[in-house]
């Protein structure tokens, strides 16, 4: 069976945070005391305890996106369907989300989450597909997505008296490409990352205007879908 | 100063931005003014209305039928004088029809003549004004014109009686003497000429005529003849006409209703307000769309049809209680008898509901936005409202109107309410009523479900 967090706050904000789980419970057939023991349960799990009797309305963001994730879970599903569950909530909220649904994919439970931050995927997910136009264009593990970029680290030459220098002594080990005010570096195939740590101590460039960036989710997804920007 | 022209900017580029609003903002008040003006105004003509007012003369003589030709001149009533039987044929209207057709509210005033049998009156007929006064306005209305039209010419067939009773006891000669004379007393003593005193006695209705009316001629106020239909009381000239006729009145319903006007008032204003609170209602599934409710209440083992029924079943009984409320307010404040007949107020409100529900159910099905549901229901309720009579009585609008009105779920609800609160009739008397909102809710809900199926809302 499964269990639906939509990315909206479905939730009745004018009634309480118990009458809310009251509400689905129900129209997955729950009742009574099974009822009751379920919310509670959910309330614990969501740590919105305290604020069980208190109107959804005076919530916090974090708060009604727990309690937004409760309710999909009133019912026990073998599946949680996550459309962008931490969108506009505090780092201390996401996480709290993050511990709950990785605690219950622990439990047995399988949880699809979608979501546009990479780094969220990376740290949720063992299993990942990219989706672009409605269709799935990669699907694996972290791992095996990955496993085609891996000499595709780049460096990242970030603004300065060196750049320009930096620009001309790089742009025959790989391929240069300008975003924003940094220039990106993808080192051709056989070169190795070491050279340009040697070409930097030996020009004597600051060591803080380079960062090197391993292949990331990130990366891979602006390598399959490209840079235009959706509509 | 820029910062305000910017928001300024900002407010007039939301606004414009459903077209469907800019729409509903002026055409509503356009619209409204043009049904308004065509109710109450009459299309604009000014016109008089038009009652219909039943006529029964069962006496027959000359001063029967000069009534009878009154009425007849008087254009705020339209005169029902026949009746049609079920082969298409056309009957002269007897006082038995004429009170089943009041008892079916077809007919609300009427005038029975009959011969008069006591010889010692001057006038040979006696008068039976029936009414069924289920309301104010149109009674007022109604009595002021029989009051009018009767007085108007009571003096004329005074005068014909007196001139007829002076010819058959003196003879011709005598008679003739007799009028000289007595044109010579009243011009002496009260001023008019005697030629004019003596042209009225000789031919009183053609005098009154070329005079420009019996007012005119007596000198009458409008107060004069507004007084007395033979039951009231009042020192005018009209109080000693209407001593002269012998009228009797003849209530035919709402004879126990202790608090009659208050009866039609409250039941057309809860009518109203139901209508525009039951909208609301409905309209709220937008709230619950733009929450991405439906979305979470789908996922769950629930259909679309469940939460539209569900939704209907709440508004209804919201609606329902919300009448209730109302009668129970007009009685504890206006002392309306609702206890008399309670179940069947009850079913009626039931009915009434129903229908004001899916009204509203309708609204938010055809509509994409709560502000364009909004605009198009206070257009649509007040246009209920006014044409089913629940601020004005029908019968003053003009054919047409009257005709719509069938159309409006208020002009049912009313006739349903004012069936129990006025008439005393059971619901089962009430069946046509009660079948008309029946129809309307199961007609209306069943749009309202496949109009939800085809639009938006659920996606």
């Amino acid at each position: 069976m499964l269990g639906l967090v939509p990315q909206a706050l479905a939730l009745y904000e004018d009634l309480s945070a118990e009458k809310n789980l009251s509400i689905f419970g129900s129209l997955y057939g729950l009742s009574g005391k099974r009822l009751k023991l379920r919310i509670s349960a959910l309330l614990e799990q969501v740590q919105l305890v305290e604020r069980r009797r208190d109107c959804v309305k005076d919530f916090s963001g974090g708060m009604k996106r727990r309690l937004n994730i409760a309710a999909a879970l009133l019912h026990e599903p073998e599946i949680l369907l996550c459309d962008e569950p931490t969108v506009g909530v505090d780092p201390q909220s996401r996480n709290a989300i993050f511990d709950l649904l990785q605690g219950l994919n622990r439990s047995g439970m399988t949880v699809i989450y979608t979501t546009h931050y990479m780094e969220e995927a990376e740290r949720l997910c063992p299993r990942l597909a990219i989706i672009d136009h409605g269709r799935i264009i990669a699907c694996g593990t972290q791992a095996d997505l990955l496993a085609p970029l891996a000499l595709e680290t780049q460096v990242v030459l970030l603004p300065g008296a060196h750049l320009p220098a930096a620009r001309e002594a790089m742009e025959t080990h790989g391929k240069l490409a300008q975003d924003g005010d940094r220039w990106l570096f993808t080192p051709a195939s056989g070169f190795k990352l070491s050279a340009v740590y040697a070409l930097i101590e030996s020009r004597g460039w600051p060591l803080t205007a380079f960062l090197v960036r391993p292949p990331s989710l990130e990366t891979l997804f602006l390598h399959l879908t490209g840079r235009t920007l959706r509509e | 100063m820029k910062a305000i022209v910017s928001l300024l900017r900002k407010d007039y580029a939301l606004f414009f931005s459903d077209r469907a609003a800019v729409f509903l903002t002026f055409f509503v008040p356009m619209a409204l003014i043009w049904i308004f003006g065509t109710i109450f105004g009459r299309g604009g003509d000014g016109g008089p209305v038009t009652l219909p007012f039943g006529l029964v003369d069962t006496a027959k003589t000359a001063t029967s039928k000069a009534i009878c030709e009154a009425l007849a001149g008087e254009k705020g009533f339209k005169l029902v004088q026949t009746t049609t039987d079920t082969k298409g044929i056309e009957h002269p209207l007897d006082e038995k029809t004429l009170r089943a057709m009041m008892e079916d509210n077809k007919v609300r005033f009427a005038l029975i003549i009959y011969p008069e049998k006591d010889t010692g009156k001057l006038l040979d007929v006696r008068l039976k004004y029936l009414n069924n006064p289920r309301n104010e306005i149109e009674t007022q209305v109604a009595e002021g014109l029989l009051q009018k039209t009767l007085f108007t010419r009571t003096p004329q067939l005074l005068i014909a009686a007196l001139s007829q009773q002076s010819k058959s006891t003196l003879g011709p000669t005598r008679n003739a003497a007799f009028t000289q004379q007595l044109s010579k007393v009243v011009s002496q003593n009260f001023g008019p000429s005697e030629e004019s005193v003596k042209a009225l006695l000789d031919d009183p209705a053609g005098y009154i005529e070329k005079q420009g009316g019996v007012e005119k001629v007596f000198g009458l106020t409008t107060e004069d003849t507004k007084n007395g239909t033979g039951t009231k009381t009042g020192g005018g000239t009209g109080d000693i006409f209407g001593r002269l006729l012998n009228l009797e009145r003849e209530q035919v319903a709402g004879q126990t209703v202790k608090n009659p006007w208050i009866a039609r008032s409250v039941g057309g204003w809860a009518m109203m307000f139901l209508l525009f609170s039951l909208s609301a209602a409905a309209t709220s599934l937008f709230e619950e769309k733009k929450a991405g409710l439906y979305l979470r209440l789908l996922a769950a083992p629930v259909t679309p049809s469940q939460i539209l029924l569900s939704k209907y079943i709440y508004c209804m009984s919201l609606g329902f209680i919300q009448l209730l409320t109302l009668f129970i307010g007009g009685w504890l404040i206006f002392k309306l008898d609702i206890w008399t007949a309670l179940p069947d107020l009850v079913v009626v409100c039931l009915f009434a509901s129903a229908a004001s529900t899916a009204f509203g159910m309708v609204l938010a099905a055809f509509c994409t936005s709560q502000g364009q549901a909004s605009g198009l229901a206070t257009l649509l309720i007040l246009t209920m409202s006014a044409v089913g009579g629940a601020m004005f009585p029908t019968s003053f609008m003009p054919d047409f109107i009257q005709q719509i009105a069938h159309a409006s779920i208020v002009y049912w609800a009313m006739e349903g309410i004012m069936g129990v609160l006025w008439a005393g009739k059971s619901f089962w008397e009430l069946w046509l009523e009660l079948l008309a909102l029946g129809l309307f809710a199961v007609g209306a809900l069943s749009l309202a479900n496949w109009q939800f199926r085809r639009g938006s809302i659920f996606r």
